[in-house]
């Protein structure tokens, strides 16, 4: 379903990739790992068709993305992927319920049904508690389930994760990981989660270990 | 306060509770039973006989409950010495074992997912016995890591 075919990245402030290749399939699981450096976030960002790669092809359902015109890839991030981060990057000054709803305006859809929807997203992630408070009010777990609901909320292929449990410890890690696979896996969505937690790569399918910008021998199957 | 019970009853007890460990076998448990009461930790309260073959109900003494909270109040001394077949390995191998290194951490990391999987479907005890397996698993991943780390660094010195 998407796909890498020999990514190389030198340039920038970024972690450099050398020929990464590797192909993730509709509804898959999959941690990308390595030390910090390895270039886990730069793979990442290429994946999403937020960088562009200086060599090589991003592939997503045959077709290739990484030459789109920018404002035909804007599009298309917006409706084929989600993103969580390390910090929810929610907007402060919105409920949980209105940035949850975000991504569906952005899609030009009613402000009704958005929140209607929204509402169910939250309460599907349990915190429909939340759903009329701003960000700053919320606990770090809250705060990613509210991202997550962001994430799967407009029915993407794919959702980027990138250390989703970084600021969080390890129960609270934990109820993130759970509320965030238990409904990527019900919506059949593709998760490419990028840490460099053991514990936390544990709950993919599959692991793609990353060391200086290729992928390590023998690990990918 | 637990009632006096049978050695079948204690096996399933011991196996429910530590729900990640070795089951215990039967024979182990009335030879222990039989240890215990020669020490005065435990003794007979009750034999049974209804149709079946004789049940013999055990209880704890005061001196078992004593020995107990001893041993519950016990801190474990800290492992002296480095003893695991994949340090030896490693300590033997020198920088041959890197590639040993990565199919090692592969296995280590198949078993936490599985151990991660179980751990949604588990009871309290297993989500216990899961967390402890993972985070041995999880600091031997570690340690791998700063091998191969070491290997490299060394060989590019």
């Amino acid at each position: 379903m998407l796909e890498a075919r020999g990514l190389g990245k030198s340039s920038g402030r970024t972690s450099a990739l050398t020929g990464v290749s590797l192909e993730i399939a509709e509804g898959e699981i999959v941690a990308i790992t390595g030390p910090s450096g390895a270039g886990k976030s730069t793979l990442l960002h290429c994946l999403a068709g937020v960088v562009r790669p200086e060599s090589g092809e991003v592939v997503l359902d045959g077709r290739r993305i990484d030459t789109l015109p920018e404002a035909e890839l804007t599009a298309l991030r917006r409706e084929s992927f989600g993103v969580v981060f390390q910090f929810g990057e929610l907007v402060p000054e919105l409920t949980a319920a209105e940035n949850v709803a975000l991504p569906l305006l952005f899609n030009r859809h009613g402000r009704q049904e958005a929140m209607t929807v929204a509402a169910e997203w939250l309460a599907r992630l349990e915190v429909s508690d939340c759903a009329d408070q701003r960000i700053g009010e919320l606990s770090g777990g809250q705060r990613q389930r509210v991202a997550v609901a962001r994430a799967l909320v407009t029915g993407p292929r794919v959702v980027f994760a990138d250390e989703p449990t970084g600021a969080l410890d390890t129960l609270g890690g934990e109820q993130v990981m759970s509320a965030l696979l238990g409904a990527a896996r019900s919506s059949h969505t593709a998760v490419v989660l990028v840490t460099h937690d053991n514990r936390v790569a544990a709950y993919a399918d599959r692991e793609i270990a990353l060391r200086d910008g290729a992928v390590l021998a023998g690990v990918d199957r | 306060m637990e009632h006096p019970k049978h050695g079948y009853e204690l096996k399933k007890e011991h196996d429910h509770r530590l729900a990640g460990a070795k089951p215990l076998a039967y024979g182990q448990v009335y030879a222990t039973l039989q240890r215990l009461e020669r020490d005065g930790l435990a003794e007979v309260a009750e034999t049974q006989q209804e149709g079946g073959p004789e049940r013999t109900l055990y209880a704890i003494t005061d001196g078992g409950r004593a020995e107990l909270e001893r041993w519950l109040n016990t801190v474990e001394p800290s492992a002296p010495y480095v003893a695991s077949p994949l340090f030896a390995r490693v300590a033997v191998a020198g920088k041959a074992a890197d590639g040993y290194l990565v199919r090692q951490r592969e296995a280590h990391l198949a078993r936490m997912r599985e151990l991660t999987a179980e751990k949604t479907s588990g009871t309290p005890a297993q989500v216990l016995a899961a967390d402890y397996a993972l985070q041995h698993l999880d600091a031997d991943l570690r340690w791998i890591e700063t091998a191969l780390a070491r290997m490299k660094e060394d060989s590019n010195a």
